[in-house]
């Protein structure tokens, strides 16, 4: 059913917030509904639309504008909808965890801080992750009973990068720095051409896309309070067996509309002359869609400019 | 005029070599041409048995129960998604009933028994009467093998066809 119009009384609507059983109405779409239409909507919408003798597509099978809507639903998670999703993870000794089943790409990974505010982390460019096959004393490979070479569960690279009494990743107090008395710390050569990439004491990560674990350094090690916030970005049809609960907010409908015609008729032989003209409606109305979604605000544009303007004293 | 629907569940087709087919939905007696397919008010469409193999294996197109799809098969049709169909509702064409004419003859015409159980007109047009009164004398004249009635349907028949030209 169609969800351009409200499908519940305000009782109903209000019912599930409220803690009233009774009357929340069964598969209730949830709070904001209203905001997002489903893709077997607009698929539905599409074939009527578009679809027949006399328009646009005179004939196209089902499965085929299944395919473009999801495509379409995926082009646009990657950059138009703002569909992030994110996790909050409390980080064990292990330092690392397992990259969510739907994960596509992150936005960002960041520590909660005391004030429940997050501390944004960056990635360390410089770690990886590499295979590393097991090697005997004349450091030849070791195979096993089926000839292939054997690997490590987990690259010594990776291992030192995590290990908190590795001296290499010890943090250096404030007072370290500047105890003149204690000659052993070189803070002579190693403080002049310091990268500030690799001084940030908030810790690093690195993120493993092929073994889809996520790892931190060791400055993370022993922390009270290791709550992790994974910001990614899916590809929005990680459920995509029932297609009226893949939702697309109602501001890029008309995009995709357009992205599923352009699509579709540059295959055809019949409507491949008006697929320049598709392309470039649907490449305006995907960029209107993406302004709309950036949601701007004035007044909280205004605000952040007049941050900008504050003399920084020093 | 003989559009038709019908709801129809899910049985097997087995042929002659032993091979069973599920999810199959065997057309009715009266079936000659299909229109729709649907299921759960969800219509389904028509794909080849080769697309079918291509489909199952594309993540985006595999066949769902809000997204089902059929494949033509003797004697009727296999739905897509296997399971989860329980049954299917089909718009056809159906062929039209058996004419009966049970009763006798009075006065030497043959009289239909318009009140028995088992009478049964013509299922056609009133429009098409004439023709179908024609066909009859042509076929009557073969039967009782008189030439010139043949020919008087011909003739007939042709100012027929003449006429709706």
């Amino acid at each position: 059913m169609a969800e351009s119009r409200k499908i519940y009384t305000s009782q109903q609507y209000y019912a599930n917030f409220e803690g009233d059983a009774g009357n929340t109405p069964a598969n209730f779409k949830g709070l904001g509904y209203y905001s997002r239409t489903s893709l077997e909507d607009i698929i539905n919408n599409f074939i009527v639309a578009y679809i027949g003798e006399d328009k646009a597509l005179a004939k196209v099978p089902r499965y085929e504008v299944d395919f473009w809507a999801q495509r379409g639903m995926q082009e646009f998670s990657y950059d138009i909808l703002h569909s992030e999703k994110s996790v909050e993870i409390e980080l064990g000794s292990t330092l690392q965890f397992p990259l969510p089943q739907d994960y596509v790409n992150y936005i960002k990974v960041s520590q909660v801080g005391e004030d429940g505010k997050k501390d944004i982390l960056l990635p360390s460019r410089k770690v990886d992750n590499p295979t590393a096959p097991l090697q005997d004393g004349d450091h030849n490979f070791l195979y096993d009973s089926e000839g292939e070479v054997q690997v490590a569960a987990k690259s010594t690279a990776i291992t030192r990068f995590q290990d908190p009494n590795n001296p290499a990743n010890r943090t250096r107090s404030l007072e370290d720095n500047y105890n003149y008395d204690d000659d052993d710390f070189p803070y002579l050569n190693k403080r002049y051409g310091s990268n500030p990439e690799d001084m940030s004491g908030a810790g690093t990560f690195f993120i493993d896309n092929e073994a889809g674990v996520i790892f931190f350094d060791s400055t993370f090690s022993g922390r009270p309070d290791n709550l992790i916030i994974l910001d990614y970005i899916s590809d929005g049809i990680a459920d995509n067996g029932d297609l009226s609960k893949v939702y697309v907010p109602k501001l890029a409908e008309d995009a995709l509309y357009a992205y599923m015609l352009y699509n579709l008729s540059k295959l055809r032989p019949s409507t491949v002359q008006l697929a320049p003209l598709y392309k470039k409606e649907a490449s305006s109305k995907m960029r209107n869609a993406k302004i709309r979604l950036s949601n701007y605000k004035l007044e909280e544009m205004a605000q952040v400019l007049r941050g900008k303007a504050k003399w920084i004293k020093h | 005029m003989f559009e038709n629907e019908e709801t129809i569940s899910a049985g097997t087709f087995s042929n002659a070599a032993g091979n069973t087919t599920s999810s199959y939905y065997a057309y009715p007696s009266n079936f000659f041409r299909l229109g729709t397919v649907s299921t759960n008010a969800i219509h389904a469409s028509e794909v080849s048995s080769q697309k079918i193999l291509y489909l199952n294996r594309s993540p985006l197109t595999k066949p769902t129960v809000n997204n089902p799809v059929y494949v033509r098969h003797e004697g009727g049709v296999v739905m897509y998604p296997t399971a989860g169909i329980t049954s299917i509702d089909i718009n056809y064409i159906r062929k039209p009933a058996e004419v009966k004419w049970v009763g006798g003859t009075a006065a030497g015409q043959v009289v239909a028994n318009l009140s028995a159980s088992d009478y049964q007109n013509f299922e056609l047009h009133a429009s098409e009467e004439h023709e179908l009164v024609v066909k009859i004398l042509s076929y009557a004249g073969v039967i009782i093998r008189a030439a010139d009635i043949t020919q008087a349907a011909a003739a007939k028949e042709q100012q027929i066809i003449q006429s709706e030209r």
